[in-house]
């Protein structure tokens, strides 16, 4: 269907740039690849062009189930193809099979397009993943590791290799890679949408690297879709990200999680065993050092001299097969010359076998020790006279030094790069970081296991760089709720900031929360009662209720493994998994990534072939984030107990301190936040659309206090006579549900209200059309001075005379 | 794990494979620093758990507490390590810091280095001369480490110590001052944090007490006779305290902020500019007094009829008598004290009104 959004007038004064992009008072026609349309999809849609428009950010919850990437990317398409600036557009999601989900959305898309339009448009839409997922090499990509993939296809592809190569010498090259070189680099595939299976198919039948097509066509691409670390690791965005315009659309979908993406991707963990791993590649650099000073001392007298000159060599480091890239650092000191005491090749690797034994004499302590970056660095002076600015300046150094080295097989020495980024991060941020060592696992261990934690605090410092840098970055996701949160934690001003209620012409979700067991005892996961018997016959009871009566597939999470295990064992000793056997295979998610997908295969088989299943996993764990239980696969799904964060881990504790000294976020709230989104996310696995139906129960009589921490969607359809449930109750509830479910339900009931067809829409265009004319109406009179342009500048205002005659008085 | 639930084995397999962790990294640390023998008594750590090894800076050569305490305990004595030929004292001895004892001895030296090469930035004009004095110093280090060209290394130290003395004193100082500045600034911002902690709980605690007041309140007013009436009034009274309370907790919060930017804080804070060093200029004399005058100009050479002969006279001129300085002490009389106004304030020289200097010229000659 093909529909116009209009332009909106923005009511709210939003910050203004400079540099408005498009002739605004246009409209856009935008072809959307379905017949019929969600009202919330439309509002999606003029939101988030209202968005573009303005040249800001914006946070936006859609219920999960509307089709919220087919409208992104529909309207993004549109205005990219209508508007000549062509901006791109950076689509971000978490997991690999979301990327490819978007891939295929993309494809149909453009092939609507073409249909509708007649033609097809230049236009090309590539997706990046690891070389794991794309490297083509008959042996390489048979490696099951994907830093080993990668590995080995630096020592085929790297500079150094090829010029020995040139040189006559022996050595083997990706053909798939070369193949490239013959090419032109601009048009190394011709447009089009691709998916991972045709980037695959296309460079397999024309040998050419899909890994290093996608990367080196980025510049190339309207759209580029990929992981979040791409933009948001500093290791590796500077080598992906780096040339991207400043006008691109960076969208960041599934982002509920996305402060801990960016925390975790400035954190670093030192074990002891990565130290001595590092100072084992102290050793060989030396060894390699003293090797190339007999061989090719002329290559080790280059590079000192380019560092004497303050070159940085800015033209290797942006090459594709540099090993590390910097984490972020200000740009002057980018530029500045590496300190005059490292910059010999063994002067430096001196400083860093000194840094690393001082890190070793760090991990003999035997209590918690957590501290600033600044005490680290004065105690790190202290005793081994190592100074702050040189610190900075070690991941940089250390890549320049091994690429002089000509090192193929950089897997020995990943330790030394950790220790690296984290001496250049240490001595770089003073604010929003923190050392924790911790000697022991956990608080009955004897036999010390030292772990010493580098952790980020502010999940804004790494998303800083893309706020600043691009103009519009839309975060999105079906659970983003309380949305003011998010912008005060990743610190950005944002534009639009909107919630959407879900349309639907029939009740088709269920959220109850239930608070007692059917005895009335309140049923609760807190910490004090969660072992007590009753409480844990009350969630047993609950499950077996749910167990007979649910269709086929039953979800239930739970707040932390601990406690799953703890409660599981009970209830087999108090006969209630025997029960449920009865009506349903019962299977549970490990944290064995394999166990659990073999767990999740006959999960499906047994929801598929009516013999149903219980799946019992955990709120944090995989199953949660990246898994759909659409239709049958989930039918009910249960949270058992409010899923709070771990409150005893230290790094937990530094961060909930930090929030609340320096984003003034109370420490309950952040918490309560955390498990709401989790919860809510939990909640929307069940319900994938409009056409599915499922029931929702959170059973925990904290939740009843929660209501309005749940996305708007959630919240609207649970009623409050539904708030305040016990067990029987909410079964009965249920069953009246999934009998008006089991009534037959037509396309045709749908329409108009929570399906619109092009007439719909345009009904509705018009109705709000309507509206505003009567507002301006009613303006009317208001008009004059609103307008800026009908108000003479000599005239004064009855309030200016007002003034003016009371200052006389 | 696709069977019926079975907790018990993945908790005991995670549990037993942190173990495994544990146990290897125990192993690794073992065999890495293989000191549990004392190279000198060959004592082990089975025998004598408590067993500690000292290292003396002389030699380096490591034993046990113990034999330290033997050996030398009389007085000083040979380092009882075969081939080792260097007399060690007993307070010498101390714990190693460091794992590799390259690193201990590496450091030590850089410890005296650093006393010495203290130069900073700020003596440089430009960071290349920085950076390459940087690298020098490291270079020196790095003879010292690893014993190469000891008497010209030690030579150049000894030539820098004296060319420097003045510099090194002065950074040192400075070096001092700063350490100083940072131990104030850390406590300091101790200080301020447990205060902000304190008054977060404090209002915490004050919110719980009213809420509880304003339930029991609200009992009260329930069971009174006019219960509407009672309830809007305690209602009313609640609502009253709790935005008593957010003003005072903002107020709360505005203090501590002003405390961090205290005038003593900043006092602190200058503490930490270097020290501004006025170049020394040369000796004045006169104290500023400026002789250049603005009011004529010499000139080479004045028609003098009547000093014809003394511009001639050898005699005169063997004497030392100059007809130049006579005509310019002439000119120079004339015109002092042109330009001081008795009325005026005090001079100023851009103010004072002036005369044209063709004019002067014009009645010098
Ligand atoms: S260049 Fe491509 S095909 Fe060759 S090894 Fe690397 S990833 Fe694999
Ligand atoms: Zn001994
Ligand atoms: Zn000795």
């Amino acid at each position: 269907m093909k529909f116009q959004i209009e332009y909106v007038v923005i009511s709210v004064s939003t910050f203004s740039r400079d540099h408005r992009l498009t002739d605004l008072n246009s409209d856009l026609p935008v072809i959307f690849p379905y017949p019929r349309i969600y009202p919330e999809q439309y509002q999606y849609m003029c939101d988030l062009k209202r968005t573009l428009d303005a040249g800001g950010h914006c946070v936006l919850e859609m219920p999960s189930g509307t089709g919220k990437t087919v409208s992104l990317l529909s309207l993004i398409v549109a205005y990219q193809q209508h508007y000549p600036e062509h901006r791109k557009l950076i689509y971000c999601s978490r997991t690999m099979s979301e990327i490819e989900k978007a891939l295929y959305e993309l494809k149909a898309l453009m092939e609507y397009r073409a249909k509708e339009l007649g033609y097809v448009e230049e236009f090309r839409g590539l997706g990046l993943t690891s070389r794991k997922n794309l490297c083509l090499h008959p042996s390489v990509k048979r490696e099951k590791r994907g830093d080993v993939v990668d590995a080995r296809c630096r020592s085929l592809t790297a500079g150094f290799v090829k010029d020995k190569k040139e040189r006559g010498e022996d050595v083997e090259l990706c053909i798939y890679h070369e193949n490239l070189d013959l090419l032109e680099p601009h048009n190394l595939i011709p447009p089009g949408v691709y998916t991972f299976e045709g980037m695959l198919k296309y460079g397999e039948t024309n040998k050419q690297c899909p890994y290093f097509t996608a990367r080196r066509m980025m510049s190339f691409c309207n759209i580029i879709i990929y992981s979040y670390h791409y933009l948001l690791d500093p290791k590796i965005a500077e080598r992906v990200s780096k040339e991207l315009s400043k006008d691109c659309i960076v969208v960041f979908d599934e982002a509920h999680n996305i402060d801990n993406v960016c925390i975790e991707s400035l954190s670093i963990d030192l074990t002891e065993d990565a130290l001595r791993k590092a100072a084992r590649g102290c050793s060989s650099l030396e060894r390699k050092i003293e090797e190339m000073k007999t061989t090719d001392a002329e290559k080790l007298q280059s590079e000192y001299a380019k560092l004497v000159e303050g070159l940085q060599d800015a033209s290797t480091a942006r090459e594709e097969d540099s090993f590390m890239a910097n984490p972020v650092l200000p740009d002057d000191l980018l530029k500045e010359a590496v300190p005059g005491n490292i910059r010999r090749a063994e002067h430096f690797v001196a400083f860093l076998k000194r840094f690393v034994e001082y890190l070793k004499t760090r991990m003999k302590v035997l209590h918690v020790i957590s501290e600033t970056p600044p005490s680290f660095l004065q105690h790190l002076k202290d005793l081994t006279f190592i100074e702050r600015k040189p610190l900075r300046f070690c991941a940089e150094r250390l890549t320049s030094l091994m690429r002089t080295l000509e090192l193929s097989n950089v897997e020995d020495f990943r330790a030394l790069q950790e220790v690296a980024t984290f001496a250049t991060l240490v001595a770089t941020y003073e604010k929003g970081f923190l050392l924790i060592l911790e000697p022991f696992e956990s608080e009955t261990a004897t036999v010390p296991n030292p772990i010493f934690h580098f952790t980020c605090l502010d999940a804004s410092i790494a998303i800083k760089p893309v706020f600043d840098r691009f103009w519009s970055v839309v975060i999105t996701s079906g659970t983003i709720s309380p949305l003011e949160m998010y912008p005060k934690m990743l610190q950005f001003d944002c534009v639009v900031q909107e919630s959407y209620s879900m349309t639907l012409a029939r009740r088709s979700f269920l959220p109850m929360v239930v608070t007692r067991g059917s005895d009335q005892v309140a049923i609760s996961s807190r910490f004090e009662i969660r072992n007590d018997l009753s409480v844990v016959r009350n969630y047993g009871n609950l499950m077996i209720e749910f167990s007979k009566i649910t269709p086929d597939g039953l979800v239930i999470f739970f707040p932390s493994y601990l406690y799953m295990e703890s409660i599981i064992s009970m209830w087999q000793g108090m006969g209630i998994l025997d029960e449920v056997w009865k009506y349903k295979l019962i299977l549970v998610e490990t944290p064995d990534s394999q166990e659990t997908s073999l767990a999740l295969e006959t999960y499906r088989t047994a929801c598929c072939n009516g013999r149903g299943a219980v799946l019992l996993c955990v709120a944090r764990g995989k199953v949660s984030e990246g898994i759909d239980f659409d239709h049958q696969y989930g039918r009910t799904v249960i949270c058992i107990g409010v899923p709070f964060q771990y409150t005893e881990s230290r790094i937990l504790k530094a961060r909930l301190e930090f929030l609340r000294e320096n984003f003034r976020i109370k420490e309950n709230d952040f918490l309560s936040f955390d498990a709401m989104r989790h919860a809510a996310q939990c909640l929307g696995r069940v319900l994938r659309g409009k056409d599915d139906y499922g029931i929702m129960v959170l059973a925990d009589k904290r939740f009843a206090k929660k209501k309005n921490q749940l996305p708007k969607w959630i919240s609207q359809a649970l009623l409050d006579s539904e708030m305040n449930l016990s067990v029987d109750m909410s079964v009965a509830a249920a069953k009246k549900f999934l009998r008006t479910m089991a009534q037959p339900f037509h396309a045709k009931d749908q329409e108009g209200i929570s399906t619109w067809s092009i007439d719909d829409l345009n009904a509705h265009v018009n109705k709000i059309k309507l509206q505003e004319e009567e507002r301006e109406q009613m303006h009317l009179g208001g008009a004059q001075v609103q307008n800026g342009n009908g108000r003479d500048d000599y005239e004064i205002s009855d309030e200016e005379l007002d003034e003016a005659m009371m200052k006389l008085g | 794990m696709s069977t019926p639930a079975m907790p018990s084995l993945t908790s005991s397999a995670a549990t037993s494979a942190a173990i495994a962790r544990a146990r290897e990294n125990a192993i690794n640390r073992g065999s890495v620093d293989a000191d549990e023998i004392c190279p000198v008594c060959k004592s082990s750590r089975y025998l004598n758990p408590n067993m500690r090894f000292l290292v003396n800076p002389e030699c380096y050569h490591k034993m046990c507490e113990s034999c330290v305490d033997r050996i030398f305990s009389q007085g000083p004595s040979q380092c009882p390590v075969v081939g080792c030929d260097k007399i060690l004292r007993k307070q010498k001895f101390r714990k190693q810091t460091f794992e590799d004892i390259q690193v201990e001895r590496e450091v030590d030296v850089r410890k005296r280095i650093a006393k010495t090469f203290n130069k900073r930035q700020e003596d440089f004009p430009s960071l290349k001369e920085f950076n390459d004095y940087l690298e020098e110093v490291e270079t020196v280090t790095f003879n010292l480490i690893n014993s190469v060209d000891i008497a010209a290394t030690e030579a150049k130290i000894s030539a820098f110590e004296q060319s420097n003395k003045a510099t090194i004193l002065q950074n040192a100082a400075k070096a001092a001052q700063e350490a100083q500045f940072v131990q104030a600034q850390r406590d300091f911002e101790r200080e301020q944090h447990r205060r902000a902690r304190e008054l977060e709980e404090e209002a915490v605690a004050e919110e719980k007490r009213d809420k509880l007041e304003h339930r029991a309140n609200l009992l009260k007013a329930l069971q009174a006779d006019d219960a509407d009436f009672e309830v809007a009034k305690v209602n009313k009274m609640a609502r009253k305290k709790s935005s008593m309370r957010k003003e005072n907790q903002e107020r709360r919060a505005k203090e501590l902020e002003a405390a961090r930017n205290a005038p003593a804080f900043q006092f602190l804070a200058n503490l930490n500019k270097p020290i501004s060093e006025e170049p020394q200029k040369p000796y004045d004399p006169l104290d500023g007094y400026d002789e250049t005058n603005k009011y004529f100009v010499y000139r080479d050479k004045y028609e003098n009829p009547w000093l014809e002969d003394a511009l001639n006279s050898k005699s005169m001129m063997a004497g030392g008598y100059l007809v130049q300085q006579y005509c310019e002490r002439a000119v120079f009389e004339a015109f002092s004290g042109v330009g001081c106004f008795i009325e005026d304030p005090p001079l100023s020289d851009d103010t004072s009104p002036s005369f044209d200097t063709p004019m002067a010229d014009a009645i010098a000659t």
